[in-house]
């Protein structure tokens, strides 16, 4: 494997190149650099460990909501009330007449079975 | 018979590269101090030859070192603090050679021999004046890349290994594109009837 740097007349290109000399006052430009660009710190909510532990967090939430509402004792219970529901818009719609909601509050399934 | 080649890996850098970083990603200004130390000398070379232009030259290295700064904690310490640098300023060279391209721009070529020490005789500074602008003129035609590899090899003297991180290339890529810049610039400086000291290989 050659390597390029092999060539003479290369060097003596380059050599004929003139030197770059740092200006003083770059040098001082770029020292300050920390003191007239600070470096900008981070709340400590945007800081990545936090960002992880706040989703850890809302997929802990969503887990355990997701679990709660979907519970097969919850939905029973559901089914449960819409056919008391039904039991009560029958019986009044049959003997009391009219849509016993809009007695809401006042009619009971004990009153809806004297209905009936 | 089939060549052999063995695949080089990247030297590591040394630890003191890492521990250096890391105390300028702490906000260490003493540190960063010397950093810039170590490393503006050569930046400032490498951006003066790609711009060839003075003062954007010195503005880039300020902004190199600006990214040095902010950026410190982005420092990966499978390079050395000098690739890394190099790699930031190679970038901003190239954003500003393109905003020189969308404007329509020409090369410059600074009145480097202002450089030139006084106890040189006249004759002597006019004639290390042409050759350095033969020389600038000819590696300005070549293409960025090619530049940048022989300015790093020849220059800064970096490994191919180095050259190849900066130019985020691989080491055979690296070897085929000093191969092709010798070549290009060997016509460059033929072309302007720059007798080269020594007999060409």
């Amino acid at each position: 494997m050659t390597d390029p740097k092999q060539d003479d007349w290369l060097d003596a290109a380059f050599s004929a190149l003139p030197d770059v000399t740092v200006p003083a006052d770059l040098r001082r430009r770029i020292a300050e650099l920390p003191i007239t660009h600070p470096r900008p710190t981070r709340a400590p909510w945007l800081s990545p460990t936090f960002a992880s532990l706040w989703w850890s967090l809302c997929g802990a939430l969503g887990i355990v909501c997701g679990v709660y509402f979907e519970t097969p004792g919850q939905t029973e219970a559901d089914t449960e009330l819409s056919a008391q529901e039904e039991l009560l818009t029958a019986a009044f719609a049959s003997d009391v007449g009219g849509d016993w909601s809009d007695n809401w509050g006042e009619a009971t399934l004990g009153d809806a079975e004297e209905a009936r | 018979m089939a060549k052999l080649q063995l695949k080089r890996a990247p030297k590591p850098p040394p630890k003191s590269d890492e521990l250096l970083m890391k105390r300028v990603a702490a906000g260490d200004a003493q540190a960063f101090r010397q950093v810039c130390d170590e490393h503006l000398p050569a930046i400032l070379t490498y951006t003066t030859r790609l711009l060839r232009n003075d003062a954007e030259a010195q503005d880039l290295a300020q902004d190199t070192f600006l990214k040095v700064w902010l950026k410190a904690g982005e420092y990966q310490p499978k390079a050395r603090i000098t690739t890394w640098v190099h790699s930031i300023a190679r970038h901003l060279c190239i954003d500003r050679l393109r905003q020189r391209q969308a404007r329509g721009e020409t090369l410059p070529l600074d009145s480097d021999v202002d450089h030139a020490p006084p106890s040189v005789e006249p004759g002597q500074l006019l004639e290390k004046k042409w050759t350095a602008q033969r020389v600038q003129l000819a590696i300005a035609l070549l293409p960025e890349r090619q530049q940048s590899a022989l300015l790093l090899r020849h220059e800064q003297d970096l490994s191919q290994e180095e050259i190849a991180q900066i130019l985020e290339t691989t080491v055979d890529a690296v070897e085929s594109l000093l191969k092709r810049a010798r070549s290009a610039l060997r016509e460059q400086l033929d072309a302007a009837e720059l007798d080269p000291p020594l007999p060409r290989q």
